[in-house]
């Protein structure tokens, strides 16, 4: 085999695949590094420092790849070596050009490592790789194969349900002077301590995710002629690497949304007295037990004439539809709202801000608009912390049991003990320590058969993003953890969040908070 | 972690084989009283009855979900699907999951039947075309219709027949 291709690379790091996957790790993580060093050199290109510390890993690199006798890498290492020597010894200016040949460069060699990774998972030479898997760069860790940690999370929650089944199914169990209860509930909370522990081996923080974005901003501001400014916070917001790596496509998806659409020209911006540099913010924060994700720009905003003009020609709306700004901006989301008036360069390969909206829902979390015209926009995209567990409650709608996330149950109080007053529009509604809440019965909503004075029944009070409601279920259990489990048929699942396996080994599906308030609205409707 | 519920496919049962000519292989299944049957590639396994939670607002045919060994599978009532009344679950009554592949993922569906019955196998020239036997819409989930142990099977299109289920606003045409 000829040396210096990728093949030959491969054959090389093969001999000892120990090394090889130790190789591969470390070049991960020093491309991570060299990437966020460059966009800092960008801003301050005469710092020797920093021209150093992107020098070095390059050098590593190089003599690892050298010592496997991986000669392709090694060439391509060592090609970018040279540039950044010539800069080093004042034959070469930072700028622009060196900037993208670096950043060109890191491509490549992520490129070539990750097939190589590929490769040396299968013994044999992978056909391509799959672009956009990001690896966080993190010190002072172990670093363990992500299938081994799924499969450890997924076990532990597969001992979690059986843990409820037994203790639902051995009546011995509720006996307190039984020796066997209380060596029982230690199992049971050394179990939830594991599940928690597993689960938190499995959290990322969202750097690496927004340091693709930064990188994905340079390219598009650039492509675009807009020069953007960045300002991120909350990176180091942690969530389930599984919810990570799925928030990475609509996030990119966002901000070169906002670049390209929402951004104005340079001159354009100049001309309204706004700087003619464009701001895009990404934030991240803790939010009622999710992670709440904010995209803003301060350009135009949304043009709600147009969006309703084109909603209108798609045949989405009827032509005299009434609705508020904020529903005309929601439109931007549905199916088909998103082609060819819209499509550029930059934004447009086919994937509209539907996809964008089905791929977060599919998470379990949702996507809003805030926009000002002239103003700016802000995407909010709230997403649960992990899509693995799930802290509930069980409530039981006629003789079904469904599962409410405990983040959103505010209070819990006897349907005995309540009043419901019936508005002159036979709206039902209830007030509660001084707050009036619209009153809807869960089985109504669900379809079901509603119980009928069931003494057992319970209004729930329900809060999520300010707005409240009083539901009405035919009784509650106590708060448990539930080991979530996704439902494959995404489209007509509206309302819920997923599906866990209950103690009698039945599925119980997850009411999603917003679901709740969907379906309520989705009643209105149809009563309307 | 359940009860087992799973009952093997019996693989080696075959009817019939035929001598060097291509033959194919399904399991058959009855469904008020007719006979029908589906690739035997298509299918996972084959489950007993059990408890099934019903999906609020879910597409009519769907009769609900249930948990198999810890994944959650959405059910099939075929014979909502084939305009019967909804299946009364009896002793006999089976689910056949069946696997497949949706925009790149995988995706599982149970169909329910009242029984599942063997696995047989074909000589491919034996099948009549499904669209050429009973053409337009009344062909469709239909592969075609093939004459065996004495009695006619119509042989259904299931990866076809469980996307029309679930995903009813994205019926694919028929090519």
């Amino acid at each position: 085999m000829e040396p210096g291709t990728p093949a030959a690379d491969l054959n090389a790091l093969l001999a000892d695949r120990e090394m090889a996957d130790l190789f591969v790790e470390e070049a991960r993580e020093h491309l991570g590094t060299i990437e966020a060093l460059v966009l800092q050199l960008e801003h301050a290109p005469g710092d020797r420092s920093l021209i150093d510390a992107v020098y070095r890993p390059f050098h590593t690199i190089k003599g690892n790849a050298y010592s496997m006798g991986a000669q392709a890498v090694g060439d391509l290492a060592h090609t970018i070596e040279s540039l950044l020597d010539r800069i080093r010894s004042g034959e070469l200016t930072f700028g622009v050009t060196e900037a993208d040949t670096i950043l060109s460069g890191v491509d490549a060699l992520t490129h070539a490592v990750e097939w190589l990774s590929r490769g040396i998972k299968m013994g044999a030479p992978p056909a391509d790789i799959a672009p956009g898997s990001d690896h966080s760069a993190d010190t002072s860790s172990v670093k363990v194969d992500t299938g081994r940690l799924d499969s450890l999370v997924d076990m532990v929650g597969e001992l979690v349900i059986l843990e409820s089944m037994i203790r639902e199914n051995t009546p011995l169990l509720s006996d307190p002077n039984e020796p066997a209860t209380r060596q029982f509930s230690t199992l049971r909370r050394l179990l939830s301590e594991l599940q928690r522990t597993s689960l938190s081996l499995r959290m990322r923080s969202l750097d690496a995710t927004f340091r693709r974005i930064e990188r994905a901003i340079r390219d598009v501001s650039r492509a675009c002629g807009k020069p953007v400014d960045l300002i991120v916070s909350g990176e180091a917001t942690e969530l389930d690497r599984r919810v990570i790596e799925q928030i990475g496509d609509p996030l990119l998806h966002l901000v070169r949304n906002s670049i390209d659409h929402g951004i104005e020209e340079p001159a354009a911006r100049a001309a309204i007295g706004k700087s003619p540099r464009g701001r895009i913010t990404l934030n991240a924060f803790h939010k009622e037990g999710m992670v709440r994700i904010e995209v803003s720009d301060d350009g135009g905003g949304l043009d709600t004439d147009r969006i309703r003009a084109i909603a209108v020609s798609r045949g989405l709306i009827a032509d005299n539809a009434a609705l508020t700004d904020s529903e005309v901006q929601q439109l931007i989301f549905e199916p088909g709202f998103s082609t060819a008036e819209v499509v550029t360069d930059v934004s447009g390969r086919g994937v509209g801000m539907d996809v964008v909206r089905r791929n977060v829902e599919a998470l379990g979390g949702r996507i809003d608009i805030r926009s000002v015209r002239g103003e700016g926009t802000t995407f909010l995209l709230t997403v649960p912390l992990t899509m693995a567990i799930l802290r509930g409650v069980l409530v039981a709608a006629g003789d079904e049991r469904y599962v409410l996330p405990a983040h959103v149950l505010r209070e819990v109080v006897p349907l005995a003990d309540c009043q419901v007053h019936i508005g002159p529009a036979g709206q039902r509604f209830i007030r509660l320590r001084g707050v009036t809440m619209p009153f809807v019965e869960l089985p109504e909503l669900l379809g079901g058969a509603v119980g009928i004075d069931d003494p057992r029944a319970v209004v729930l009070s329900i809060e999520i993003d300010g707005r409240r409601a009083a539901v009405r279920a035919d009784g509650i259990f106590g708060v448990q953890e539930f080991v979530v489990k996704p439902l494959s048929q995404g489209e007509r699942m509206r309302g819920f969040a997923g599906g866990a396996v209950l103690g009698d080994g039945r599925v119980g599906l997850i009411l999603d908070a917003i679901g709740v308030f969907e379906l309520m609205d989705l009643t209105e409707r149809i009563a309307a | 972690m359940t009860k087992d519920n799973s009952m093997t496919v019996p693989s080696a049962v075959d009817a019939g084989a035929v001598d060097g000519a291509a033959t194919q292989r399904f399991v058959t299944c009855a469904i008020d009283g007719e006979m029908y049957a589906v690739p035997v590639q298509s299918v996972r396994e084959v489950v007993r009855w059990m408890p099934v939670t019903r999906i609020p607002h879910g597409a009519p045919s769907v009769k609900g979900v249930i948990n198999l060994r810890g994944e959650i599978v959405p059910l099939i009532d075929l014979r909502i699907h084939l305009g019967l009344p909804e299946t009364t679950p009896s002793d006999r009554t089976c689910i056949i999951v069946i696997s497949m592949q949706r925009d790149g993922a995988k995706l599982q569906a149970g169909l329910i039947v009242d029984a599942a019955l063997e696995v047989i196998r074909v000589a491919t020239s034996e099948i009549e075309g499904g669209h050429d036997a009973l053409p337009g819409k009344s062909g469709r989930h239909l592969t075609g219709i093939v004459q065996a142990k004495g009695a006619l099977i119509i042989l259904l299109a299931c990866e076809s027949l469980v996307r029309d289920a679930l995903f009813p606003a994205t019926i694919e045409t028929a090519a």
